[in-house]
């Protein structure tokens, strides 16, 4: 116990000394989430733009005002009609009294097909339509009964976020077994074969360091993510820790199973990278899979790191997910339980 | 008699190299046992085979009654080795490296005095990554001290470190011995086996050459002395007649003639004079180990 924490404690240093390991394990995601939350935080449901020029007191601008998507700039007609021309508003409406409680309303908008416009234009006949109906008391022949599935709004950077824990997560356990390489490639694994302890202790320790630093990745992704970009943490701790766990696990060992066969770190590094590339983008940690090609799918159905996002993804925020949980979460353990037995199978010391 | 170390024809190859071929020793407990001999000799092998590295191709082994190579922690506990090439943690510091190797054993010495032992207590806060060669020498030299084991193997211990540090590492390992300590080294320095050595194991091409005090060793292949002198290499030929029998080497320039009669050998030199010859720079010493192993292979250790 007193050999493997000052084993712990020679990884930790060694590592944290080493100024690129901080970067690439730590700084680099974090500086991901601020580039993704920058870029993306916005929600969907923008507001329309209505330049309004209307006589004062007229009972239509009232029920303008009740509808809370719209967003009403008060103008004369004149500058109504000009933010319409250069495209700074959805619509212009102009509101005139034609006396004994009637109103024209002129809409204004943009007509071709991509416009907001036209949506607008038939969300105001509606709902003034909405309204004459009530008013005259006519019988109805249709109710409309609405039902919003209370379903949240996800926004990109929401998508993303988990997204970018786990290629942190799968880097970590990738580049990181790297260091072992590194030291059977200096001779510091026979150094220590020479000193009377196990080398199960020098490996697990390291190991050990490596399961804390992806929780610690974790911690500070979704600090991150949720603190400065609101994005809603809905995981139990106890299912976040276990799926981060679980997810660093699977990438450890395989990358344990890859550096196995290389000789050198370069060697090691090139494996990694062939192995982490294209999963980095096939995966759908940062769009979903809908956005690849059908012929790519059952690749990207292979990947360890799909799973792992798709997983993430549902813990964190917990929605639903392209597969069910228990389906990735058995992926996960497959993948780890065929990676470690070809990790240690195909295992050198020298 | 305490064997700490038994050898018996052991061999080692290398694909189609014989790295060690079929030698046989012993080291007994409290000695400095060395192995000398030049590059490529098999030294570093042997001690690989010693501490467990390596497994060997044939012989019989046995370390404080261990065989090396299926030892446990048991064994580990009481060897502490210094390999040739220096391994460690780039980014830890001298006094951690020390610190974390000390944690392996079960009675080490203490850091600080490991540190003054090898001189480096002023660079106790240096990442090893930022040593100079000779002091990560001397980093590795005290991973293998601080064991505080009942073996020390150090291979070359002194390769690469100036003449004082030489001096001060000799210092150390004489002091290990007083301390009841066995010492196993490495060297291709023969002033370093002949100073330190109680008994030395002269190795060239894998085999021993050569076994005993450096005192027994000189004395049998030497009952004569050395006389040293410059010579220009067109004049050589002048010397075959005037020292009659005796055996003499030639290394550019410079002459050695070996006798048993140091006087009447000096005088038929000087009567060289008389053809114009100058006896230049002349020395007279006892053999050492160099000309041993100069006799006994036809070379230099460093060539
Ligand atoms: N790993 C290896 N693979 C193949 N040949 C090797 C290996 N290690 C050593 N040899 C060869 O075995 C022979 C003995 O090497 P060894 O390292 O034991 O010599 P040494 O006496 O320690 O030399 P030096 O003074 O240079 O350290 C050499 O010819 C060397 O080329
Ligand atoms: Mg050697």
């Amino acid at each position: 116990m007193k050999i493997f924490f000052q084993l712990f404690m020679a990884h930790l240093k060694d590592m944290f000394r080493d100024k690129m390991v901080l970067f690439w394990f730590f700084l680099f995601p974090v500086l991901f989430v601020f580039l993704y939350g920058t870029i993306f935080s916005s929600t969907g449901n923008e507001k329309f733009t209505i330049s309004l020029a209307a006589p004062e007191k007229s009972p239509t601008v009232a029920i303008f005002e009740k509808m809370p998507v719209f967003e009403i700039t008060y103008l004369n007609q004149e500058q109504a009609l000009n933010n319409i021309k250069q495209g700074k508003t959805d619509v212009a409406v102009i509101i005139q009294n034609n006396g004994a409680d009637k109103e024209q309303v002129f809409v204004h908008y943009k007509n071709d097909q991509n416009s907001t416009g036209t949506i607008v234009a038939g969300l105001i006949r509606q709902v003034l339509t909405e309204v004459e109906l009530a008013k005259s008391g006519l019988p109805r022949h249709y109710q409309i009964i609405e039902r919003p599935e209370d379903e949240q709004t996800l926004r990109m950077i929401d998508y993303i976020l988990p997204g970018i824990l786990a290629m942190a997560i799968m880097q970590l356990g990738l580049f990181g077994s790297m260091q072992f390489v590194t030291y059977r490639e200096k001779r510091i694994i026979k150094r220590l074969a020479l000193a009377p302890i196990s080398k199960v202790s020098f490996l697990s320790s390291e190991i050990f360091l490596r399961l804390i630093m992806s929780l610690v990745q974790g911690l500070l992704i979704l600090s991150i993510g949720n603190l400065v970009y609101k994005v809603p943490i809905q995981g139990s701790p106890i299912a976040i820790v276990g799926i981060i766990l679980l997810g660093s696990s699977v990438f450890i060992s395989l990358g344990y199973l890859i550096c196995s066969f290389a000789k050198t770190t370069e060697a090691a590094n090139g494996l990694v990278q062939a192995v982490q590339f294209p999963m980095m983008f096939l995966s759908g940690i940062f769009f979903p899979l809908s956005f690849l090609p059908a012929s790519m799918l059952p690749v990207v159905k292979a990947m360890p790191l799909t799973y792992l996002g798709d997983s993430l993804r549902q813990i964190i925020l917990g929605l639903s997910g392209e597969f069910n949980l228990l389906t990735g979460i058995i992926v996960l353990v497959g993948w780890l339980v065929v990676t470690l037995f070809l990790a240690i199978h195909f295992f050198r010391w020298e | 008699m305490d064997q700490v170390i038994y050898v018996e024809n052991l061999r080692h190859t290398y694909n189609d190299v014989v790295a060690v071929d079929d030698i046989s020793f012993f080291v007994k407990r409290g000695e400095i046992f060395g192995l000398l001999g030049p590059n490529g000799a098999g030294k570093s092998t042997t001690t690989e085979i010693l501490v467990g590295l390596k497994k060997r191709k044939a012989g019989l082994v046995k370390v404080l009654g261990f065989d090396p190579q299926d030892s446990d922690n048991e064994f580990k506990k009481r060897i502490g080795v210094q390999l040739q090439t220096p391994a460690l943690f780039e980014r830890l510091k001298v006094k951690e490296m020390l610190h974390l190797f000390a944690s392996f054993y079960p009675q080490p010495l203490k850091v600080k005095e490991t540190l003054e032992l090898v001189g480096l207590e002023e660079k106790q806060n240096t990442l090893s990554s930022k040593l100079s060669g000779g002091q990560l020498q001397r980093l590795s030299v005290a991973l293998a001290l601080i064991s505080n084991a009942d073996i020390i193997f150090l291979d070359e211990p002194t390769t690469g470190l100036d003449p004082q540090s030489r001096r001060g590492m000799w210092d150390v390992i004489e002091d290990l011995q007083k301390q009841g300590k066995t010492i196993f080294l490495t060297t291709h320095y023969l002033d370093e086996a002949e100073k330190l050595c109680g008994r030395v194991a002269i190795v060239d091409y894998g085999k021993i050459i050569a076994l005993g005090t450096p005192e027994e060793l000189i004395h049998y292949h030497f009952a004569e002395q050395a006389l040293e002198f410059n010579i220009p290499v067109e004049k050589r030929h002048l010397l075959a007649s005037t020292v009659e029998g005796a055996k003499i080497e030639f290394n550019e320039n410079r002459a050695t003639v070996y006798t048993t009669e140091v006087v009447s050998t000096v005088a038929s030199l000087l009567s060289l004079k008389d053809n114009g010859f100058k006896l230049d720079s002349l020395t007279v010493r006892g053999a050492t180990l160099e000309d041993v192993f100069l006799k006994l292979t036809g070379r230099r250790i460093r060539e």
